[in-house]
């Protein structure tokens, strides 16, 4: 019996100790609202798009799920908090092109969500392997390297082939998915029709203005093809029409390895590149590698994944892109 | 399964029962805890910690050969091999070449090292990233009546294998002597334990799997003093870290698996410091 009491007296300290932590630490927990319209963004580009298509609209609350993660979903793990606002939420606006695979399953739990899948209808390129090599045309000279991506400018699917989700990086694209998501939105929420149309006109106007300085940006220094680590950029790539000669989608915490390295070296000098592409979030490490080795100038580029939660940080960011670019077009 | 939801949010009116996902965690908690802590005194008996450390290991070979031969649910080949791996294990052991410990470890990290170098080819492995800490939040009600199954499996077995299981780890030679298929019995355990790892291994996670089978056997052998208690106080502690830890990960918003392992070795911690004055 004493046994018995001793261990009663442990788990009641223990259980003492962890309701003590969690009442400092607490932030006394939101509140659920019936009334409004809650919209929760599957991440960081979705959600600057939709905020700014929302902006004003009465009894609508959003909020982005994935708040403090940085670089691409492709790993995601959702945490308590995240499921909580799922729990909640009425509407969930995704990326769509298998961006947000981390939320599929957990979504048959949650057959009253309504999904709106911004890219929808929109013709998203291919992060082809190996096996697709013959498929792909003639401007990209491939070798048999292994773990190589090519990007199919053809942009004919193949069933097998993954998709490269990172349509944002692509003004047009980004205004098709903004109106798909207005679209959308209307038609859940037709109160708002007036806001939602209001606003993403002039959003839409604002990035307009962004496509048409990227198209008239005199892009021939980079007609030879560049490198690209990070499959983000194919879609600025084809904004441009310059051909990616070699796409690596390197994760935030993977590294080449010794025999990569090489081929993406050997890739460079066959094909007299001179521009390597990487993103911000990247390890730097493998691209300036690849860079020194060859004397190719190393470009970093913002994949627009990650920020503060401004409202234009969309434009601001691929104004600075668009300002990156220049500079490297105007060198020399 | 709605009437199994409607039960708990009547018994328990938290906010936290509100969500399905925490029902879901709960269920599992309640069929995981009592598992590994009946599951755990014997480990801790026949001294096998290590041995079902190197299990979880292999769980990253089982899903590289899955993703080799292609199969969509990776998990068939994860439990097959496990449990191929377990058997191979026991039969180099009872070769006694080599000492239990070396063997084990060369498996645990061939293992290990074989299932990260498919694994990460092309880059990919941050898709297998969640074995290492789990997922308890993601549990579908299908995962948890598969847990449910080997739920009863293992009471079936330790209630009729009990005693010789108990032989065999005080003296493996008398249990012979007793008539005991030792070998035969040796295996079945090592499949239990197989089997039951890999079922759980997506829900607890690699780092974290062997500290909830080894914590509440230990933390209960510090106070028990026959077998009935030994059994009884390990499910109890197992059960109160497993649901304790769920609740406090909901409210302070960590990592489910790991508060759990936290609440577990404090209990150890402090049976630690009362044992002189039970004893």
């Amino acid at each position: 019996m004493k046994k018995r009491f001793v261990l009663l007296a442990i788990m009641a300290f223990v259980t003492l100790i962890g309701v003590g932590i969690t009442a400092v630490c607490s932030n006394n927990a939101t509140k659920q609202e019936d009334e409004t319209l809650t919209v929760v963004t599957s991440f960081y580009p979705i959600y600057i798009a939709t905020e700014n298509i929302i902006d004003g609209a009465n009894n609508v609350e959003l909020v982005n799920l994935t708040e403090n993660q940085g670089g691409c979903l492709h790993d995601y793990q959702l945490t308590t908090a995240d499921m909580r606002k799922l729990e909640n939420a009425d509407v969930l606006v995704v990326n769509g092109g298998g961006m947000e695979s981390f939320i599929e399953e957990i979504l048959d739990n949650y057959k009253d969500i309504k999904v709106i899948d911004s890219s929808e209808g929109i013709e998203l390129l291919g992060v082809q392997h190996e096996e697709g090599h013959e498929e792909a045309k003639d401007e990209i000279s491939t070798d048999d390297a292994t773990n190589e991506d090519v990007i199919n400018h053809e942009g004919h699917h193949h069933e097998e082939e993954m998709q490269n989700s990172h349509v944002w990086m692509n003004p047009d694209k980004y205004i098709m998915q903004i109106e798909n998501i207005k679209k959308r939105l209307i038609s859940l929420d037709p109160e708002n029709q007036t806001i939602y149309q209001k606003n993403s006109d002039t959003y839409t106007s604002d990035i307009e203005a962004i496509s048409e300085e990227l198209k008239t940006m005199d892009a021939s220094k980079l007609q030879h093809g560049i490198i690209s680590f990070h499959d983000a950029f194919a879609y600025l790539a084809d904004a441009l029409s310059i051909p990616v000669i070699h796409s690596i989608d390197l994760d935030k915490d993977t590294y080449l390895s010794a025999g990569e390295v090489a081929d993406v070296i050997n890739e460079v000098r066959d094909n007299e590149v001179s521009y390597i592409f990487s993103e911000e979030q990247l390890s730097e490490s493998s691209p300036k590698r690849v860079a020194e080795e060859t004397g190719a100038t190393l470009c970093i580029v913002d994949s627009l994944v990650s920020g503060d939660m401004n409202k234009d940080a969309y434009l601001i960011g691929m104004r600075k892109n668009i300002s990156m670019l220049k500079q490297v077009l105007e060198d020399e | 399964m709605s009437i199994i939801y409607e039960v708990l949010e009547k018994i328990l009116p938290f906010t936290f029962m509100q969500y399905d996902f925490m029902k879901n965690a709960l269920l599992a908690m309640l069929i995981i805890t009592p598992l590994f802590g009946i599951l755990g005194t014997m480990i801790v008996n026949n001294r096998m910690a290590f041995f079902s450390d190197a299990l979880g290991h292999s769980a990253f070979t089982g899903i590289a050969i899955g993703v080799i031969l292609g199969l969509t649910d990776t998990s068939i080949s994860m439990v097959l091999f496990a449990v191929i791996f377990a058997l191979l294990l026991n039969w180099i052991k009872r070769r006694n070449t080599v000492s239990t410990d070396t063997i084990i470890s060369v498996f645990s990290s061939l293992g290990a090292a074989v299932g990260l170098v498919v694994l990460s080819k092309n880059g990919q492995f941050a898709k297998y990233s969640n074995l290492l800490v789990g997922d308890i939040l993601s549990i579908t009600a299908r995962e948890i009546g598969l847990l449910f199954a080997i739920f009863i499996v293992t009471i079936v077995f330790w209630t009729t294998c009990f005693n010789s299981l108990h032989g065999m780890s005080i003296n493996e030679t008398l249990a012979k002597s007793k008539r005991i298929k030792t070998q035969l019995l040796d295996n079945c355990f090592a499949i239990i334990i197989a089997l039951i790892i890999m079922l759980s291994i997506k829900w607890v996670g690699i780092l974290i799997i062997n500290a909830l089978l080894i914590l509440p056997a230990a933390s209960s052998r510090n106070l028990a003093s026959n077998m009935r208690e030994y059994h009884r106080f390990s499910v109890e502690i197992s059960l109160f870290s497993g649901i304790l830890g769920l609740i406090l990960s909901y409210y302070n918003n960590t990592a489910t698996g790991p508060t759990i392992v936290i609440v577990a070795a404090a209990v150890f911690f402090l049976t630690l410091v009362a044992k002189p004055f039970v004893k």
